[in-house]
């Protein structure tokens, strides 16, 4: 090469740089503009442990928009700025090896999935810990293919019918920690609350149990979540959570409802 | 020697893997098979620090025939690996369909074995 | 320099269907492999396209669920089992000898025995939509106790089962042989750091499969056990553990994604030198990258199991992590050969650069799948299934296409027409994103894996229809390629030995090469022979001796 390089290739970091720099600024653009950041997708949680799944999950997305702008941008700009141009039989540089930029980008993603680990391990911890004294425990048996809910302590069951379709509802209270205690009658199936953003298998064998600490009322579909035959696609279930007081009334005429069943039976 | 690294480098990779494995999590099953991939790959690599194949870029294959060929044998056609194929087929399918399948596809196995050594012994 | 050749007389080979069965041509048995593989995939491509019309309407009956669950179960099944990875055998059959300058491979009868094993394999296995109660219904992971005799008695679910024990024993095989030649048979001055990186991928897969392979035949014969002769191994009720079925699976399950993947990185690392008219950049870092990806492959599978709440996630969190890292040097290389280059445009680099744009998106979301907590909402839904048709489909097949662009010259002698390729593409392109980009929002918004239906959302309903529009396009797009195909084959223009100015050794014989391969060899001082003979004035660095 006789002639000066390029402004791309003397200051090829820019061009590296400039996608990323952009992409992040339009996220910031998000952030501070009004919004907040954006969810990218993940539904907004209603658990404490759903809202730090939900953060962590904004960090990852922002770091894979930077990463990917980075990675689209070279390869965009590889296309772009070296497509032959008329002469299909010219050598170009024949340079097979630049050591310094290949141990900068074998380190550089090192050290990023370094700190996305420790995030991922912090967050995993606090979200599998489990309470010694939950404010409610329900025990969940799946089979094929519906669900059992039991409240052990207030003795009430809730259980769905064997049509296709139907739906058992729990009611769960507001701003207090729930376990669930998960077991299967047959084979492996799992539960899932797409607003709690977690899911846990219930396995032959294997005790499963999971805490979450609702922080916001609605009413939210739960599914099963793992391939169980035949009528696994309506194998659902509704999860309300309401404030303390109404919790305590459903609760009560449950176990009313529960009475007179077995005094009319 | 690069072969030989090779393996071993997956061997010490898989036996680490193990033991660090097995104290975190004390599962059996995990445990087990990272070890078992660091004996497959340690064999290969012992073997291959044992038995140097010949200087890099020379091609040839070792040969334990009495026969007068330097070169390596390549067979240029061959029924037997269809007629293996075809017993095999049959006695895997035999499990379903009865044993009364099992005896005559194990015969089948047997000859065309036979035959696939014959055809290596009289190198046609 | 030249090679010596095998001129003692012998039989000339029978023609037709006997010529066929008793074949130990590697060339043969390559393109056997290949052209069985795309019969398959065009199998298991048809029951996609009846899986993403059922999806068209929430509580369709286009399909009754039963048989639903047999055709997303086959679809999975033939991809993975009967598709890509012996496409990628099939390939590396052909083309390994002629990389290295061999005329042959180590063993052609093993060869040729295990192309038998894998299309009767094949055939036992899609056998069993010819049963009474149909094929294999529970997924292509078969998971116990569903997979159990008592919950899925059928016969095609043991059909299965002993179809993945013959095809297994079909991939030892091969990769037996393959790592056999590729360790003894080089031609002088074919060191391994002058080996093109196509084979060295192979190589690694090989091993890969070494190790993989028996782990998933054991723990058939293990199910197969308690399904037809009483044994209790993953019966709970008497003491057996259900779990265990998915380590075994999964020990087996994340090397295949990699065995899936290596041979296709290969691919495009063959063609992006060519048609950037430019030498592989960062060669041996390309090389040690592939030796991690596969050695930490080995030791992520749990992190399929995060959702049982049974394994150490942290453990399999962090290597997880770290594939990302050899995978990321790749990535940078592959950039690095194209940079600087002179750049073409032919089919081959179009599939191959449509490889690093998709590829890469499938990489990412995988990385976000390896953050544990991510994964707990994620896993089991659509999000998943958006990943893997990602990196298995954006990345794996578009390689698979661009090879086919790239060697189908040197397989026939003819060119592929490229107006119609340049169709291929494009429909391919837009069809694939329009059908799975969107899944990554459906498995966020909560639609499970593998579900019959989903209920009467219309969010939920809109997607849907945007990725079954998707999926119909991309079976449209099929259709010029295969046009392609035929077309040339009555009446294709010539190619020549070398129509691309390739760089390694198969260029430097004839298309199609004549069956001992080589008539002469180039000299071998660089890890592209074919570039230094005809570019004498830009050689290669000679080294890596």
């Amino acid at each position: 090469m006789d002639r000066e390089p390029s402004l791309a290739r003397r200051r090829w970091w820019i061009v590296a740089l400039l996608p990323v720099l952009i992409a992040l600024g339009v996220t910031a653009g998000f952030v501070f503009g009004g919004g907040g950041v954006p969810s990218f997708g993940m539904p907004e949680p209603v658990t404490e442990e759903g809202r730090r799944t939900h953060t962590l999950w904004q960090v990852l997305f922002i770091a894979a928009i930077g990463v990917g702008a980075l990675v689209w941008g070279l390869i965009a700009w590889s296309v772009l700025r070296y497509r032959g141009r008329g002469d299909a039989e010219r050598v170009p540089s024949q340079k097979a090896y630049n050591i310094p930029i290949e141990i900068v980008y074998t380190v550089a993603p090192i050290v990023v999935i370094i700190a996305i680990f420790i995030g991922t391990v912090i967050v995993q911890n606090k979200n599998s810990a489990l309470s010694a004294s939950p404010d409610v425990t329900v025990q969940v048996t799946g089979y094929q293919w519906q669900w059992k809910f039991e409240y052990e302590a207030e003795r009430v069951t809730i259980i769905g019918n064997s049509e296709p379709g139907s739906l058992p509802e729990i009611v769960l209270p507001v701003d207090a920690t729930v376990q669930f205690d998960l077991k299967t009658a047959d084979v492996i199936h799992s539960f899932w609350v797409p607003k709690f953003l977690t899911k846990r298998d219930l396995i032959p064998g294997v005790d499963n149990k999971i805490d979450v600490h609702t922080t916001a009322t609605g009413t939210f579909d739960g599914r099963c979540a793992e391939f169980c035959g035949i009528n696994h696609a309506t194998m659902n279930f509704v999860v309300r959570v309401v404030p303390r007081a109404e919790y305590d009334e459903w609760i009560t005429a449950q176990q009313a409802a529960t009475t007179d069943q077995a005094a009319a039976g | 020697m690069t072969q030989a690294r090779m393996f071993t480098a997956l061997a010490g990779f898989s036996v680490v893997a193990a033991i660090v494995y097995g104290i975190i999590s004390s599962e059996p099953a995990g445990t087990t098979l990272l070890l078992l991939t660091g004996g497959l790959t340690g064999l290969c690599g012992a073997y291959f620090s044992w038995r140097r194949p010949d200087k890099p870029g020379t091609a040839t294959t070792e040969q334990h025939v009495e026969a007068d060929a330097e070169e390596p044998w390549f067979p240029h056609s061959s029924p037997w690996p269809f007629a293996v194929a075809v017993s095999v087929v049959l006695l895997g399918n035999a499990a379903l369909l009865g044993l009364w399948l099992m005896l005559p596809a194990a015969v089948l196995l047997g000859a065309s074995v036979a035959g696939f050594a014959a055809q290596s012994r009289h190198r046609s | 320099m030249t090679v010596t050749v095998d001129l003692a007389p012998h039989a000339p080979p029978a023609s037709g269907l006997l010529g066929w069965l008793t074949t130990t041509d590697h060339k043969k048995i390559g393109i056997s492999y290949m052209v069985t593989a795309f019969g398959f995939f065009m199998l298991g491509g048809a029951l996609a396209e009846l899986i993403r019309a059922q999806l068209w309407s929430p509580g369709s009956t286009l399909v009754s669920a039963s048989t639903y669950n047999e055709l997303f179960t086959m679809h999975g099944s033939i991809m993975m089992y009967l598709f890509i990875v012996p496409f990628a055998v099939g390939l590396g059959n052909y083309i390994v000898p002629l990389h290295i300058g061999a005329k042959e491979m180590a063993f052609p009868r093993l060869n040729a025995l295990g192309y038998w094993l894998y299309l009767l394999g094949g055939l036992t296995m899609i056998s069993g939509f010819l049963t009474a109660d149909g094929a294999a219904d529970f997924g292509w992971t078969s998971y116990v106790p569903l997979s159990g005799s008592a919950r899925t008695p059928s016969v095609g679910a043991d059909l299965w089962l002993i179809a993945i024990v013959l095809t297994g024993l079909a991939g030892v095989l091969a990769s037996v042989n393959i790592v056999a030649t590729v360790l003894s048979m080089r031609a002088p001055g074919m060191s391994m750091f002058r080996m093109p990186i196509f084979t060295w991928n192979m190589l690694v897969t090989s091993i890969l499969v070494l190790i993989a392979f028996p782990v998933l035949t054991s723990a058939s014969f293990m199910l197969l056990a308690d399904r037809l002769l009483g044994g209790h191994i993953f019966d709970p009720a008497a003491g057996g553990v259900p779990i265990l079925w998915q380590h075994l699976f999964w020990f087996f399950g994340h090397p295949e994604v990699y065995i899936a993947a290596l041979p296709f990185f290969g691919i495009v690392t063959e063609i992006l030198p060519v048609f950037s008219r430019r030498p592989v950049f960062g060669y041996v870092g390309l090389v040690f990258a592939t030796m991690f990806i596969a050695a930490l492959s080995v030791g992520v599978w749990a992190h399929h199991m995060f959702a049982t709440g049974a394994v150490e996630v942290a453990f399999f969190s962090g290597l997880s992590f770290l594939i990302a890292v050899p995978t990321g040097v790749k990535f940078f290389n592959w950039i690095g050969t194209m940079w600087g280059g002179n750049l073409s445009f032919g089919a081959p680099m179009l599939f191959a650069i449509g490889f690093l744009l998709l590829f890469l998106l499938g990489g990412l979301t995988g990385v976000l799948l390896a953050s544990v907590s991510v994964d707990l909402q994620v896993t089991d839904s659509y999000f998943v299934v958006a990943h893997m048709h990602y990196v298995l489909f954006g990345g794996s097949a578009f390689a698979l296409f661009a090879a086919i662009y790239f060697w189908y010259p040197k397989f026939t002698g003819k060119r592929l027409h490229e107006g119609w390729a340049r169709a291929h593409f494009v429909l391919m392109f837009v069809g694939f994103n329009l059908t799975f980009a969107v899944q990554h929002e459906l498995g966020l918004q909560g639609m499970p894996r593998r579900v019959v239906t989903y209920p009467d959302d219309s969010l939920l309903t809109n997607l849907n229809r945007i990725s079954t529009v998707g999926a119909a396009l991309l079976g449209v797009s099929t259709l010029p390629f295969l046009w392609n195909v035929y077309r040339t084959w009555r009446r294709g223009e010539l190619a020549g030995d070398n129509p691309w100015d390739g760089h390694t050794l198969e260029w430097a014989t004839t298309s199609p090469p004549p069956p001992h391969n080589f008539d002469a060899l180039p000299p071998i001082r660089s890890n592209r022979p074919v570039w230094d003979l005809n570019h004498p004035d830009h050689q290669s660095p000679q080294g890596h001796g």
